[in-house]
């Protein structure tokens, strides 16, 4: 077992096919900074409300995409906003230990449709990846080599031409699922090791 | 509330590494690295965001030839 902790970010964000990119956008950008992502789809599910409290209670921080609340179907997304709720208490008993962002896609929308949370800065992705790894190197900050925007864009890009053969490998329908979630994180890792000893 | 940057002290792990911390196989870890490490057979090109085809694949259709002849 490695010597020292891997630190953990719980990412709260819509799975629905419209944030395919995004979603891979995060899980890329997250594993190439060296942390571990803990999401409701990362473990087969145990009551869904108990796996995300127990993740947010592993997790050193969380981050949550607050892009696509607005109503489907005629229905508002209120699990956004919920898991962001449950983050923010966790952070209110932690301390701040917790650290908590929020992921927008529109300047000013956050502090509209989310005014209690107006103390914290979202980070405006623009529905682009690269809006996603640039916010994600604002919070971020690695202290041995560092991954640049660049770099996880063409890791993404990678990861985005294996889709069809690590769909097949995990046998998974979506990809919001336990199996290819965990295939996309160690895509991820082992494009991150090409890239650094590309460097050596 | 300012955002301070959290700095991140662990070093990127390896897939094998990650497997052993989810307690996944590592069979499915050199599965997957053997789709990453494989080359990769076809290409697609785009154009002002558009999908245009598979380039090595890809075979003419009537209609596309009647435009080149045009051309």
């Amino acid at each position: 077992m490695p010597a020292k902790r891997t630190r953990s970010v719980f990412l709260n964000i819509p799975y629905d096919a419209a944030f395919e990119t995004l979603y891979l956008a995060y899980i890329v950008g997250l594993t190439q900074l060296g942390l571990r992502v803990n999401a409701a789809i990362s473990v087969p599910s145990q009551g869904r409300l108990n796996t995300i409290i127990r993740l947010i209670e592993q997790s050193d921080s969380s981050i949550h995409d607050l892009s696509r609340i607005e109503t489907a179907g005629g229905i508002p997304r209120f699990n956004m906003p919920v898991e962001l709720g449950l983050a923010l208490y966790r952070s209110y008993v932690t301390g701040g230990k917790h650290q908590v962002s929020i992921f927008e896609t529109k300047r000013y929308r956050a502090q509209r449709s989310t005014s209690d949370v107006n103390g914290i800065d979202p980070q405006i992705h623009n529905g682009t990846p690269k809006g996603v790894m640039s916010g994600l190197r604002n919070i971020f900050s690695h202290d041995g080599d560092v991954t640049t925007v660049p770099e996880m864009l063409l890791c993404l890009e990678a990861v985005k031409t294996r889709l069809p053969e690590l769909r097949r490998n995990s046998g998974s329908r979506s990809l919001f699922e336990t199996a290819i979630f965990q295939d996309l994180v160690f895509a991820a890792l082992a494009e991150s090791q090409k890239l650094i000893a590309s460097r050596i | 509330m300012d955002v301070k940057p959290i700095i991140i002290e662990n070093p990127i792990r390896t897939p094998e590494e990650m497997a052993e911390i989810l307690g996944v196989s590592l069979d499915r870890v050199e599965a997957v690295r053997r789709i990453m490490n494989a080359p990769v057979r076809r290409k697609k090109s785009v154009v002002a965001g558009k999908t245009v085809g598979t380039a090595s694949l890809k075979k003419s259709s009537p209609s596309e030839g009647r435009a080149a002849k045009k051309q």
